[in-house]
């Protein structure tokens, strides 16, 4: 009888613990915000906010799309810093050749989605996603710097683009963008059967595959929504800045993988949400910027981020294991 | 028991290396140069301690991303340290790595989240570390010049610091292949569940898998900053991709327990040819890149064709639905 009754109280304990988890964060970001504001006066400026939350908005749309990579199970990927800086030359290529914006924008965006999956199909046969990504970002920057020869590409558009200046009621278009995603990716993972289904593979994939899911159809479609996601950062950063070069991205996968690991989804799949990775992208990117203020040297703000991601690994492990056993 | 050697996959990689050279030499006859042979080694020198570092937790079943990271680290204690003399500065820049190794194994062992996850942090905080040191966050000259001219020295082909990780990697072989702890740590990689099964210890692997794989790094950081005189701290970034690449190339399995370190060896000179053969066709640095990338995504191919869990699994399938056909007669 014992184990009819602990298989009732589980589902709502997770769920408890899951809010736990995002009031934790969200008043993390309470309490950093506080305390950058007393110590940083000019940290709660509104042009320090709004660049602060522009950059929020980069790392989040990232790592938004590698939560659905993180949740099947399949831990992260190494190659989105990669596929943003290739989609942003590619871009900005185009741009520079004329082309109308849309196609610029479209046809960039179709080539992450193949890189992703390719990718996609790698892992979806079995093999190790973090060595997959690790050996196809390699290629990728080494394929971005043939075409580039390693020089600038200018997109040469004569008036700033409105994707990247515009600030519709006083917000970045980015922000806004960043906001939708978001939304939408919380519907699609709890009301759609994809997202059931990429949740089911890492939270236990013999059972989903026993279950007649198809499994390899959602893993690769997580890796497309990464890669076009990634995709989209290098876009947003043409635009807002008119040109492109390799070494735009830099540190932007270590910034991606610290906002998914410190928003608490499972390492090992299947728990997890793309709200509570929103808000571990806004705790790194505000902790990137207070220190940014506060002078800090770059080894510095390394340090602290490397504690905070391995923190939060470590503290999430801990919870998750005193619930299991 | 009958331990075989020289394998057919050990010998057709062997062949590979052969062939490449040959074809290398061919298009280029300086490539087989006694100073082109010798620099091949000296690539070899730093790539094959950190690929046998990486591919000794491959063969536990878990990676350590840190590694580069971790060489930069050593390189700049190195440096400093280079007033005490050669031989202690690159110890003691490995006793560093070997402390930290043996840190960071004993946390993944003890609290089992996954290495893959936890080295992500560890590469992020150690690198930090390495521009926490140098202030001015450039490179960092030594200040006795002089004493990198004895790991340039030549001997033949080699010089003191190839023949150092000849040297390393061989007691690693044998550490592996015949010493107790190192037997478990292979049993460990093969078969986790079995190894649990006979009572093997489930953390001793782990931390001695870490403990090698740091302070591997750190003697190939140590020793490479010492011979070029200077340490920076953003140096041996793509030290992981090359490492990782070569225990792959040369066999060793990212399923754990399967592997040799005259494997690593084969596979360090497999990519160490290449990458010199393309940069001797006059191809920037970048193209080097490129080629380590796909070669790396073949090797993950060819690897899972052949001897990935699931691939094995997928053939045992297949058996016993031709066994089921055969013994069932047709409706």
């Amino acid at each position: 009888m014992s184990t009819i009754v602990e298989t009732a109280a589980k589902p709502r304990l997770i769920m408890s613990r899951a809010k736990a988890f995002n009031v934790a964060l969200a008043v993390g970001v309470v309490v950093v915000l506080i305390v950058s504001g007393l110590t940083q006066p000019e940290f709660l400026s509104v042009d320090n906010l709004v660049a602060t939350v522009r950059a929020a908005a980069l790392i989040g749309i990232a790592a938004v799309g590698m939560t659905f990579i993180t949740l099947t199970g399949n831990f992260v990927s190494l190659s989105t810093e990669q596929t943003a800086v290739i989609t942003a030359i590619l871009c900005a290529m185009a741009l520079g050749a004329g082309w109308p914006m849309w196609a610029a924008v479209v046809v960039p965006l179709a080539v992450a989605m193949v890189i992703g999956a390719l990718q996609g199909i790698f892992v979806a046969l079995g093999l190790n996603s973090i060595i997959t990504t690790l050996g196809a970002g390699a290629a990728i920057f080494g394929i971005a710097n043939v075409i580039t020869d390693s020089k600038t590409i200018q997109a040469r558009v004569p008036d700033p683009m409105w994707l990247g200046t515009a600030r519709p009621l006083g917000i970045p278009v980015q922000v806004w963008i960043f906001v939708v995603l978001v939304l939408i990716t919380m519907v699609v993972l709890r009301k759609t059967s994809f997202g059931r289904t990429v949740k089911m593979i890492g939270s236990n994939s013999n059972t989903a595959r026993s279950s007649g899911l198809r499994i390899t159809r959602a893993v690769v479609a997580s890796f497309i929504i990464a890669s076009v996601f990634a995709g989209i950062c290098g876009v947003l950063l043409v635009a807002q800045v008119n040109q492109a070069k390799t070494l735009n991205f830099t540190g932007f996968n270590i910034d991606v993988v610290a906002a998914v690991l410190v928003g608490g989804t499972a390492i090992q799949g299947g728990e997890g949400s793309t709200l509570r990775t929103a808000l571990g992208a806004i705790v790194i990117a505000m902790l990137t910027n207070y220190m940014l203020l506060a002078q800090y040297e770059y080894g510095t703000r390394l340090i602290i981020t490397g504690f905070v991601v391995g923190g939060a690994v470590i503290a999430f492990n801990w919870v998750r294991g005193k619930s299991s056993s | 028991m009958t331990y075989k050697f020289f394998t057919p996959s050990l010998l057709s990689r062997i062949g590979i290396l052969l062939f490449l050279w040959l074809a290398f030499t061919a298009l280029s006859p300086n490539f087989s140069s006694f100073s082109n042979v010798y620099s091949v080694f000296e690539g070899f020198a730093i790539a094959g301690l950190v690929a046998a570092g990486v591919g000794t937790t491959m063969l536990v079943g878990e990676l350590d991303l840190s590694v580069g990271s971790v060489a930069a680290v050593a390189g700049i204690i190195a440096v400093q340290c280079t007033g005490f003399g050669l031989v202690p500065a690159v110890l003691i820049a490995s006793a560093v790595a070997l402390v930290y190794g043996l840190a960071q194994g004993w946390i993944i062992a003890r609290t089992g989240i996954n290495s893959l996850v936890f080295t992500i942090a560890t590469l992020i905080l150690v690198r930090g570390v390495a521009f926490a040191m140098t202030p001015t966050a450039v490179l960092m000259p030594m200040d006795r010049i002089g004493m990198s001219d004895f790991l340039i020295f030549r001997l033949f082909i080699f010089s003191p610091f190839s023949l150092t990780t000849i040297c390393v990697i061989t007691a690693l072989g044998l550490f592996l292949g015949y010493a107790r702890w190192g037997r478990e740590m292979m049993a460990f990689g093969g078969a986790r569940n079995e190894a649990r099964a006979a009572g093997l210890n489930m953390r001793r692997p782990i931390i001695i898998a870490f403990a090698i794989s740091a302070t591997l790094a750190g003697l190939a950081g140590s020793l490479a900053s010492i011979k070029s005189a200077s340490a920076a701290p953003f140096s041996y970034e793509g030290m992981l991709l090359t490492g990782v690449t070569a225990a792959l190339v040369g066999g060793v399995s990212l399923y754990g327990g399967k592997g040799t370190m005259f494997g690593v060896v084969i596979g360090v000179l497999i990519l160490r040819v290449l990458t010199a053969g393309i940069a001797s066709r006059g191809a920037a640095v970048y193209v080097e890149y490129l080629a380590t990338g796909v070669i790396l995504l073949l090797v993950l191919v060819v690897e899972f064709t052949t001897e990935s869990p699931q691939r094995r699994a997928w053939s045992e399938r297949r058996a016993f639905e031709r066994q089921l056909a055969a013994v069932s007669v047709p409706a």
